[in-house]
């Protein structure tokens, strides 16, 4: 199992953007195995790991790279409350692409 | 300094207050400024030697254990500032109550003896100390902006005081150290910073802050990720000044409720939770079922 600290993957900014550059750093490994991937969030801010933050990272992963979308959906995310755990589980699972033109 | 932070609706209320100490010289943190009774709760701001005798009186009055009406509260509190304090000092206390009145409805009454001899009439907000400046600021431009805080459950009403606690934390008197106490269906609860040294509130709570206060981090984390949410619908919304909102906005703003209902949802069990855990502490029931 490989495990990622997703804050030093990710900046400040607007939470979508965010999961934007979270999306766009983890794309630029392309050594990196996603079969067992966790990401750790655990110390992220909680304004920040909002649906809007994970819809726009897998929003970017389904235009820039739909072959790893499946995989996308199924990467682990350890964050700091029990709240969060579950919230980001059915935030995943209700998430639907928006088509790209 | 002080913010206090009161909010009532239906059966419920929440008193939220921040819990730093000023001086001219220095400041403090910790202290606990709030008076939390069986089915009441009295907030105050001002000379710390006024708050504490008069919180000292409140507990010899009306101990911890039984309900009280809130007129007979409000009528101990100014007898108190009549009989005990020095004219030249009305001016250096404010005070806030939350009660139940006869009917189970909850209330807010404001108490400034500088300006007045009793209490002001019911309402459903209250805000007192250094902070309610900004509280008041921030609600006006709620007001204009046409932002509402709709509902009255318990979570509701926390959200919208969480609200205005954060406007209040642009003052450098008030930190977000928050003691937040509720009502619910007549019987009072705490919860809050686990830095808070608590002191006018049942034995058991403060024998067992440390059980109660982590539920607090949860509870204040979940409305944060909402509050997050919350800007990025009203950022995709800003479009709309221009007339330019478009399909793609729609669609975000669908999956943002979606989200915050999600989060709304989790608030819920924590807050259920924090609440069978509270009566636990109080019943002396410590053993999980």
């Amino acid at each position: 199992m490989t495990v990622i600290d997703g804050n030093r993957m990710i900046g400040t900014g607007f939470p979508p953007d965010e999961g934007v550059r979270l999306a766009v750093n983890l794309l630029s490994k392309t050594d990196l195995d996603w079969t067992e991937l966790t990401i750790d969030l655990t110390r992220g801010d909680a304004a920040m790991l909002i649906s809007a933050f994970f819809n726009s990272f897998l929003q970017t992963i389904y235009e820039q790279a739909t072959e790893r979308f499946d995989e996308a959906r199924k990467i682990q995310w350890t964050l700091k409350y029990q709240f969060q755990n579950e919230s980001v589980r059915e935030w995943i699972y209700d998430f639907e692409p928006a088509a790209v033109h | 300094m002080t913010v206090h932070i009161a909010i009532a609706q239906a059966q419920q209320a929440v008193l939220l207050s921040d819990s730093q100490g000023s001086t001219r010289d220095s400041e403090s943190h910790g202290l606990h400024k709030q008076f939390v009774g069986a089915n009441f709760l009295v907030g105050m701001a001002g000379d710390g030697g006024i708050i504490m005798r008069q919180f000292a009186d409140l507990t010899s009055k009306f101990g911890y254990d039984d309900p009280h009406p809130v007129t007979n509260i409000k009528a101990a509190l100014e007898a108190f500032i009549d009989c005990e304090v020095h004219p030249s000092a009305f001016a250096q206390c404010v005070t806030l109550v939350v009660g139940c009145e006869t009917d189970g409805s909850t209330s807010v009454y404001e108490y400034e003896p500088g300006k007045f001899r009793h209490f002001g009439p019911r309402q459903s907000f209250g805000t007192i100390g250094s902070g309610s400046l900004f509280v008041d600021r921030a609600s006006r431009r709620n007001q204009e902006l046409g932002i509402v805080f709709p509902g009255d459950q318990l979570e509701d009403l926390l959200f919208e005081a969480l609200h205005y606690a954060d406007a209040a934390n642009e003052s450098l008197t008030v930190d977000d150290a928050l003691a937040t106490a509720m009502i619910r269906n007549g019987c009072t609860y705490l919860t809050g910073d686990r830095s808070l040294n608590v002191r006018h509130a049942p034995p058991e709570v403060a024998q067992f802050w440390n059980q109660l206060s982590p539920c607090w981090d949860e509870i204040r984390e979940t409305i944060r990720t909402v509050n997050g949410d919350l800007r990025v619908a009203q950022r995709t919304f800003s479009s709309s000044q221009r007339g330019e909102l478009s399909k793609t906005d729609l669609a975000t703003l669908v999956n943002l409720n979606q989200g915050i209902g999600t989060s709304r949802k989790k608030l819920s069990v924590e807050l259920t939770n924090f609440l069978a855990e509270y009566d636990r502490i109080k019943l002396g029931n410590m053993s999980y079922p």
